[in-house]
């Protein structure tokens, strides 16, 4: 695909400045905590900011615009349907001991934490080592999908070239900076994500007649891309509610890549407020999921080339 | 609302709604320094 310069000297700059955050944060560390858990740590918003940057990323902007624009609210539902209740509750029942234990004991990971709380044996640390490498394998491979659709869609280089030069840049910032560098990138680049899908979902929400309108023009494609749930078939009510509760729900408490910012909680009063300013910066998604809905309306009226698959309805043009 | 049936509405909206409420209400009753907190090494088991 031939792509505008302009489109390059933004996506080059983006990478310089995930890389300069990255220098920048190795000038910050000098030490193991400071690598590990941020030394003093951080305050509410670069909390808050860090913990929803990872969480929604690649999977939330792609992945949402692409739920919308195949399934309308059923994947949302599935997906999203509990997820701020859920993302609460890992603030909730986590947070608080995890400052605790992150200022009274040397610890640096989920492992170390786990250890404190029920000894530390080898069963433990092999246990909670496995099911981290585990959780954040999956959570990866969806990050790298994202990579890998970036460098091939806007970019045309195969497969392989995106994944090394995307993951190239990830380990340029991350491996200096550790955890410090991860935080002000995710600051960074939740900044950008929603600065990009709030504009894009306003923009195509307004031209399909505004959120209402898009709702009513969706009921009469398919009164399925409105509803909760599909009568059958993978969308069917049991597997949406089954993986909303189980996922959506009970899952944030225990993937690894949240539950470690909290060691980088500067002190107990920084968590009081980050449940609240984590549910508004979330929101965003569900704007993500309307840019596809939309698109879907424009391409099934003839106003829209249709997309070959739900990853690509994220307008370029 | 805006159009969505009821059930998905609960969903959508709903869930972001009861988040916030609860968020403002975890909010108002943390306490940073609250004395149980202090002797926390003694809740756990260490072997």
């Amino acid at each position: 695909m031939i792509v505008s310069w302009q489109t390059i000297a933004v996506i080059v700059l983006y990478m310089l400045v995930v890389i300069a955050i990255g220098v920048w944060s190795t000038k910050r560390v000098s030490s193991m905590r400071d690598y590990m858990v941020a030394g003093d740590g951080f305050g509410r918003w670069v909390v808050s900011f860090g913990i929803v940057g990872a969480i929604v990323s690649g999977a939330g902007v792609l992945g949402n615009a692409g739920s919308g624009y195949g399934t309308g609210y059923a994947l949302y539902v599935q997906t999203m349907g509990l997820s701020f209740l859920g993302l609460t509750l890992a603030y909730f029942l986590l947070a608080k001991p995890m400052t605790v234990i992150a200022k009274k004991h040397e610890v640096y990971t989920l492992p170390d934490v786990l250890a404190v709380r029920y000894g530390d044996s080898r069963a433990v640390r092999i246990l909670s080592g496995l099911a981290t490498a585990l959780g954040s394998l999956i959570y990866l491979v969806v990050q790298f999908v994202a990579i890998g659709y970036i460098g091939t869609t806007i970019f045309g280089w195969s497969l392989g070239l995106s994944l090394f030069v995307g993951g190239a840049v990830v380990v340029a910032y991350c491996v200096g900076g550790g955890i410090v560098a991860a935080m002000w990138t995710n600051f960074f680049q939740l900044i950008v994500l929603s600065v990009f899908v709030v504009y894009f979902a306003v923009y195509t929400v307004s031209q399909v007649g505004g959120l209402t309108a898009l709702h009513r023009q969706m009921a009469e494609i398919d009164p399925e891309l409105v509803a909760p749930w599909h009568a059958s078939g993978a969308f069917a009510w049991q597997n949406v509610l089954v993986y909303a509760f189980f996922v959506g729900l009970l899952a944030y408490a225990g993937v690894p890549h949240i539950s470690t910012k909290f060691l980088t909680i500067r002190n107990l009063e920084v968590i009081r407020w980050i449940p609240l300013i984590s549910c508004f910066l979330y929101l965003f998604a569900v704007a993500a999921t309307w840019i596809g809905m939309a698109y879907r309306v424009r391409a099934e009226q003839g106003l829209a080339q249709p997309v070959a698959g739900p990853t690509r309805c994220c307008p370029r043009s | 609302m805006f159009g969505l049936p009821a059930v998905t509405a609960l969903f959508v909206i709903g869930g972001f709604v009861a988040a916030v409420a609860l968020s403002i209400l975890f909010a108002l009753r943390f306490s940073a320094d609250d004395e149980e907190w202090v002797t926390l090494d003694d809740l756990f088991r260490r072997s």
